[in-house]
């Protein structure tokens, strides 16, 4: 078969998908949002932006927004400048801790400040505050500017700085004239990241901001689920999907300014730590980081080992029955098995539609480049309204009804294909043609060779792409709690159901489930990341 | 026996010019042949139509007196040493080496022998566990040896194999390669853009010079009698500079140098490095200098003198203006710029080639066409 045929059925699978189960969701919603439903043009969106509630809404998730990434920046940029600039014993722990928040699940960093705010209240009360969202945002996203900043921080060329040093500057005006001028389209890229993560935050806010405080993405939630105001709903989805797309653009650039910068070619070796300026910034590092990011995780992990004045595995062990006080109509056990199933499903359907897409995207036809701009889509949509899209789509069918348990693997698997895509797509641009050559010359058929050489090479981020989609897809949240039906939860789900219910037990349970869900997301992770070669799976 | 015949062979990249065009080459059982260009002659493109990696635009390769069109690369039974050594960085030593043989679907015991004898031969059986980046890139160069040799191929195919490597690792695997690569039945194929690698190497030289084969000669015979300035330029044979011949007489700055047989018209004459050499700095003779005398002496001056290790890098300006480098073996005489200086030409050595644009091969060499087999 030619190249151009193989290139057009590898991406027809992975485009009949994603053009089934996201483009026509998502048309229905812009649709509704834009009123092209039989009403007048915009009419929807205008209709929200003269809701003086919708509009405090939308004000309240700029601004928040902005401040998070503020927060975060500030937070974020010194720990990086310890990591990339000096050497000391329990650097690469620290390194390692810092990204443990980021592929949290978000119930589970809800529940953890949950605990911790609960835990602090005699003291003062922060408990559904918009300092608790922020607070949250920071714990989540100071990952990203430390590996974003100190990634390249680490391989700033030194010279420069040394220059500056030697004709007069100190070590912090040579920091503000020479090395922060370099960083900044790093932190421009980590803050356009850290902005789009917090405009679309969703369990968080939900979870933490109480009534009157919402997000566009909360908002969206409620308008569906509790006024059945579809209309609204898509109206918002549309106003999100605009900020989201120029954020995205943002990005873009940044990021090209990014590649197109000299880098020392290896990193920069480490200074080791000496004298007391060090030690402090060392220490005031890791103070950082522990009350950022450490506090929240012991109130979660404590909270779920207390039992009335004492402590135990009383919430963990009631986890198999639904008692009375806890009015789930189902067993939290039956959440985990359900996380478990839809996480192994949607982690098979990812892998299959992202690497025939990454495949398809490498194969240099016109469908392939196609396929490299439609897989850019589902990165840029939130997943709440991915899953506004599938149940607009899907009220009828053969996926509404029974077959709406269907759902569910979907949504995930959607949220997860970026993710598949984009650890196996550089892996496979990587292949250096000459060993398929070599093979060649060797006496390998076509096939062959890709037994031989491709598949070898690709399987090793195949499993790196299969842990990052289960990770993802079991701490799933915003598509899963508009499509998963209420018999049949999964554990985000479970706990913020939970959360919700009022009782000792209830926040037990929910703090159970948390810890449960961050250790399968966390030995996941840690299992990628023996794994992983080089820089194969690095976000 | 013949192993490998192109005949006509063109070829080029999309819609733009030819890279190699009309190409004959032929390589017999148990000869090495180097390719020998410089960089962007086209050498590698060569290679990679031989093999069956690129397509031609006319033309044919035959592989043991058969015609390959359409024949697929891996069935062409070919052993190609790529520039970078192109390693299986998810194999081991054994697995990279072992590969050829495990397509062509041997016993497990065949191939254990293959890979032992592959390894030993190039001398690293030491490494056969190690994973490829454990290894230091004369080891990496002697692991794409031994896998090319070990599939048994007809045909090696060398692509500057040794050209990321440093200079005395490079010098001790050149030293090794013939005994390596020849075999009773088997031809092999060195590219290189280094005449020295190629001097040493090779049983027959094929010059490339933009795209066409200039010559194709023993070392020894394509050094005395390069078919143009070109090749002489790319072996540095020695100084090639332009002159006049009439009647039986060319005239240039090298003087006046006897060429009976050759026509009237302009020629290049070609001064081999050893037909040159320093007699003595003899201040105060220039009244005496006539460039138009028939004799083996030359007055010039001296531009510049370099120091280079084994020689001297001597630039002379003679007397109409033109610079000429020459190698001086002994200790220098001379060391002041613009100091004169007397030169000794043996006038038998020198050889005349084609004016620039004329065709090749049209005079005072052996071999009209340019080669000779």
């Amino acid at each position: 078969m030619t190249r151009p045929g193989r290139g057009t059925l590898l991406a027809a699978l992975p485009l009949g998908f994603l053009g089934l189960f996201f483009a026509w969701p998502l048309a229905l919603v812009l649709g509704r949002g834009l009123g092209v439903d039989g009403e007048a043009l915009l009419a929807p969106l205008l209709d929200a932006a003269r809701d003086p509630y919708l509009r405090g809404v939308a004000w309240f998730t700029l601004w928040q927004a902005l401040l998070s990434t503020a927060l975060t920046l500030a937070v974020g940029l010194p720990v990086a400048g310890v990591l990339s600039t000096l050497e000391f014993r329990g650097r690469r722990a620290l390194e390692a801790a810092t990204i443990v928040p980021f592929v949290l699940p978000t119930v589970v960093v809800g529940s953890a400040f949950v605990a911790l705010l609960t835990r602090l209240a005699p003291v003062v009360d922060l408990r559904r505050t918009v300092v608790a969202i922020l607070l949250a945002h920071v714990f989540f996203n100071v990952s990203v500017v430390v590996r974003t900043v100190g990634g390249l921080w680490r391989h700033l060329d030194p010279a420069p700085v040394l220059a500056a040093r030697t004709l007069g500057a100190d070590r912090i005006r040579a920091f503000l004239h020479v090395t922060l001028p370099r960083l900044r389209p790093a932190i421009a890229a980590a803050s356009a990241v850290v902005f789009l993560f917090t405009f679309t935050s969703f369990g968080v806010v939900l979870i933490l901001g109480g009534p009157g405080r919402a997000t566009l993405e909360v908002e969206i939630h409620r308008a569906t689920s509790q006024l059945l105001d579809l209309r609204t709903a898509a109206a918002l989805s549309v106003l999100q999907l605009l900020a989201v797309v120029a954020t995205l653009g943002i990005y873009d650039r940044t990021r090209r300014h990014l590649a197109a910068r000299p880098l020392a070619r290896t990193a920069a070796s480490l200074r080791r730590a000496a004298g007391s300026g060090d030690r402090a910034a060392i220490g005031g590092a890791v103070g950082l980081l522990a009350i950022v990011q450490g506090l929240p995780l012991l109130a979660l992990t404590e909270r779920a080992l207390r039992v009335g004045d004492g402590w135990g595995f009383d919430h963990f062990r009631s986890l198999g029955t639904p008692t009375r006080e806890a009015v789930l109509s189902v067993a939290p056990a039956v959440a985990v098995r359900n996380s478990l199933l839809f996480a192994a499903a949607a982690t098979v359907t990812a892998m299959l539609i992202g690497t025939l897409a990454a495949l398809a995207a490498v194969s240099g036809t016109r469908s392939g480049r196609l396929m490299d701009g439609a897989l850019m889509l589902p990165l840029g949509t939130s997943a709440v309204t991915l899953g506004l899209g599938l149940l607009l789509a899907f009220r009828s069918g053969p996926l509404a009804g029974r077959g709406s348990i269907l759902l569910v693997p979907l949504a995930q698997a959607l949220v997860a294909i970026p993710f598949v895509v984009r650890t196996m797509l550089p892996v496979l641009r990587s292949i250096d043609e000459r060993l398929r050559e070599a093979a060649a010359t060797l006496g390998a058929a076509p096939r062959r060779v890709w037994r031989e050489i491709d598949l070898p090479i690709v399987s090793r981020a195949g499993l790196v792409a299969a842990g990052f989609a289960f990770a993802v897809t079991v701490g799933e949240f915003g598509a899963t709690v508009f499509v998963a039906r209420a018999s049949n939860p999964t554990i985000p789900v479970a706990i913020y159901r939970s959360l919700g219910l009022p009782g000792q037990i209830n926040l037990g349970r929910a703090m159970a489930l948390s810890v449960l869900l961050a250790v399968i997301t966390g030995v996941v992770v840690l299992l990628i990341d023996r794994i992983r070669v080089g820089s194969v799976g690095r976000f | 026996m013949e192993i490998l015949r192109t005949e006509g062979l063109t070829a080029g990249y999309g819609t733009s010019p030819a890279v190699i065009s009309a190409v004959d080459l032929d390589v017999r059982q148990g000869e090495i042949v180097a390719l020998l260009g410089a960089s962007g002659s086209g050498k590698s493109t060569l290679l990679r139509c031989v093999a069956g990696l690129h397509p031609l635009r006319s033309g044919r390769v035959m592989l043991g007196g058969e015609d390959v069109d359409g024949l697929a690369v891996e069935r062409r039974g070919i052993g190609l040493v790529f520039q970078d050594h192109a390693l299986f960085p998810h194999r081991d030593v054994t697995g990279n080496v072992a590969f050829g043989p495990r397509m062509q679907g041997l016993d497990r015991a065949t191939i254990a022998q293959r890979v032992a004898t592959a390894l030993e031969s190039v001398g690293i059986a030491h490494l056969r566990d190690r994973a490829i980046d454990e290894l230091s890139g004369g080891e990496q160069q002697r692991v794409a040896l031994a896998r090319a040799l070990a599939s048994q191929p007809r045909l090696l195919l060398l692509d500057e194999p040794y050209g990321s490597l440093d200079r005395p690792l490079r010098e001790r695997l050149i030293a090794e390669l013939p005994a390596l690569v020849r075999g009773a039945d088997r031809g092999a194929v060195l590219v290189t853009h280094d005449q020295q690698e190629a001097l040493r190497v090779a049983d027959r030289i094929a010059v490339l010079v933009g795209g066409t084969l200039r010559q194709l000669d023993t070392p020894d015979r394509i050094w005395a009698a390069p078919v143009d300035a070109e090749v002489a330029a790319f072996l540095d044979v020695g100084p090639v500079l332009a002159a006049e011949v009439s009647s039986g007489t060319a005239r240039g700055a090298f003087g006046v140098v006897p060429t009976p047989d050759v026509p009237d018209g302009a020629v290049r004459l070609l001064v081999p490095h050893t037909a040159l050499s320093v007699i003595t700095s003899s201040p105060g003779r220039e009244a005496d200098r006539d460039t138009h005398r028939p004799s083996g002496r030359l007055e010039a001056r001296i531009g510049d003198v370099r120091f280079a290790g084994d020689h001297h890098r001597i630039e002379v300006v003679l007397g109409d203006g033109t610079r000429v480098v020459l190698r001086d073996v002994g200790a220098p005489t001379i060391a002041d710029p613009g100091a004169p200086v007397t030169l000794a030409l043996d006038i038998a050595a020198v050889r005349v080639l084609p004016a620039q644009g004329a065709e090749h091969g049209r005079l005072g060499t052996p071999g009209a066409a340019g080669r000779s087999q």
